[in-house]
Parts: structure tokens; C-alpha cells; sequence
């Protein structure tokens, strides 16, 4: 089964003359190498994404995992803001006021919305429903069928996304 | 100079440090060493790295990224603080 990872920023809660001093605690030496077509501060954050949810990625095959942020590199981030991290390629959107990212190898839907357990359900059709596992990892399950699903929520935003069967 | 505090200061001063992170207060009442900061205080976890940086200056101590990592309950926050205050500058 494929994995899935999502995360979202919201930016209003960053600070901008904290992002060299985060930087420090979670990122590679490697992805100290700012694109010209980011400022540090969404940069900072727009890694801080990818690594989440390329975290929330991986915590499906393996329970229990800690989060090493600086131990997951962000590589060839293109000015489509596409990625690989951890061996998994990201999807990241910036908009206004937000970062969100996926992290999956496979065709996925995501989405920004108010309610994204009731938009994930209601994606995936009828009879099915959102299950957590012991761990928190979550699932859309319908009877013995399984849909890798992922949430985020951050301030002012929220979002899911999910493998497209 | 090495600070000293045991545990139970180290806590108090804890509390303030991840307070602006807990939208419920009140869940800061009853924590005990096993609290985790993001399933039992729901602290998102974007807000980690801010914590880390807080505890710093809180303490006036450095805490390098494999100590950061391990910060994730009550318990191993104060255990990381004090393993800090305890080397000398």
C-alpha cells in the first residue's frame, strides 16, 4: 500500500526574524542553499513543511517513529516548489498567507478546507470513515478496505489529503 | 557558572516557556512527566523548534538538535534541560 503525508503552514504565525535561528535546529547543512526565488523565512518554513509531512509519510510503515527533522534532506526543490525528501517526492503550494506540502509516490487529492475529516469522507464516497490507529496514524476504512489518508492543522488552516485508489 | 535546579524548577519554568503554545490552559494543571507535548498539551508540532529556541533563552543554555529530538514528553524536556544546566559553559 502507498503511503501519504500532508502538512500546512500557516505563515501568520511564523516570525520572520526567528527563521535563522530555527533554521539551525532542524535543517540540513545541505539545504542551506536558498533559492532566489524564496525568501529565507518561507524557505525555512517551506522545508519545515516538507519534512513533516515526508515524517507523516513514513510513520505509516513505521510506528513509533521520532521525528528527526534535520535527518530528512530536502533535495532538488524546483521552482514548482516540487521536492524529494526522504526518499519521497513532495508536492508544495504557497499561497497567501499559507504553506501546504504532500509527500507521496503515488496519484493523491488534497485539499484545503474548514472540515477535512468530512471533505476526506466525503472524497472517498459512500461508507467510508476516517480510523485512527494506537499511534494516531489515520486511515479511511470501509469494511476490510484501507485508504491511506493524512491531516494537518495549523492556525487559520487545515487540510487533507489522500491516495487516489 | 552552572545553574542549579532540580527537577521540580525546572518544571515551574517549563510551564511558562510552552504556555504561549497551549491554547487550553488548563491543560497545563495537571501534567506530570509522561505528558506528551503534542497528543496530551496539543501543541502543534510546527510550534517545536519554538520551544527548543524558548527553552534556550529560559535557561541560558544551548541545546543541539539530537538533544531537541528527544523533546517530545514532559519527562525528556527536563531531562535534556538539566543535562544542559549541568555542563559547564
Amino acid at each position: 500500500m502507498f503511503s501519504i503525508g500532508y502538512d500546512v503552514v500557516d505563515l501568520s504565525l511564523t516570525d520572520p526574524t526567528r527563521a535563522e535561528r530555527l533554521a539551525a535546529k532542524f535543517m540540513n547543512a545541505a539545504e542551506l542553499d536558498v533559492p532566489g526565488f524564496l525568501s529565507f523565512h518561507h524557505y525555512c518554513w517551506l522545508c519545515w513543511s516538507i519534512k513533516e509531512a515526508v515524517y507523516k509519510h513514513a510513520c505509516r510503515m513505521q510506528p513509533g517513529l521520532v521525528f528527526s527533522p534535520a535527518r530528512i534532506v530536502v533535495t532538488g526543490l524546483s521552482e514548482s516548489l516540487e521536492a524529494v525528501a526522504g526518499g519521497v517526492r513532495t508536492y508544495s503550494r504557497m499561497g497567501q498567507g499559507f504553506i501546504e506540502t504532500v509527500a507521496c509516490d503515488a496519484a493523491f487529492a488534497a485539499e484545503l478546507c474548514a472540515d477535512p475529516h468530512a471533505r476526506a469522507v466525503a472524497h472517498a464516497g459512500e461508507g467510508w470513515a476516517v480510523k485512527h490507529r494506537s499511534d494516531g496514524c489515520p486511515s479511511l476504512v470501509r469494511g476490510n478496505e484501507e485508504m491511506p489518508v493524512s491531516f494537518s492543522h495549523h492556525g487559520n488552516y487545515a487540510g487533507f489529503a489522500l491516495v487516489l485508489p | 557558572m552552572e545553574m542549579i535546579m532540580d527537577r521540580h524548577e525546572i518544571l515551574e519554568e517549563l510551564k511558562k516557556v510552552l504556555g504561549p503554545y497551549i491554547k487550553n490552559k488548563d491543560l497545563l494543571q495537571n501534567i506530570d512527566e509522561t505528558t506528551n507535548l503534542i497528543a496530551d498539551l496539543r501543541i502543534n508540532s510546527a510550534n517545536l523548534v519554538d520551544i527548543v529556541i524558548d527553552a534556550e533563552a529560559k535557561y541560558n543554555i544551548e541545546i543541539d538538535v539530537d538533544s531537541a529530538e528527544k523533546m517530545t514528553t514532559i519527562g525528556t524536556c527536563i531531562d535534556v534541560i538539566q543535562e544542559k544546566l549541568e555542563q559547564p559553559s
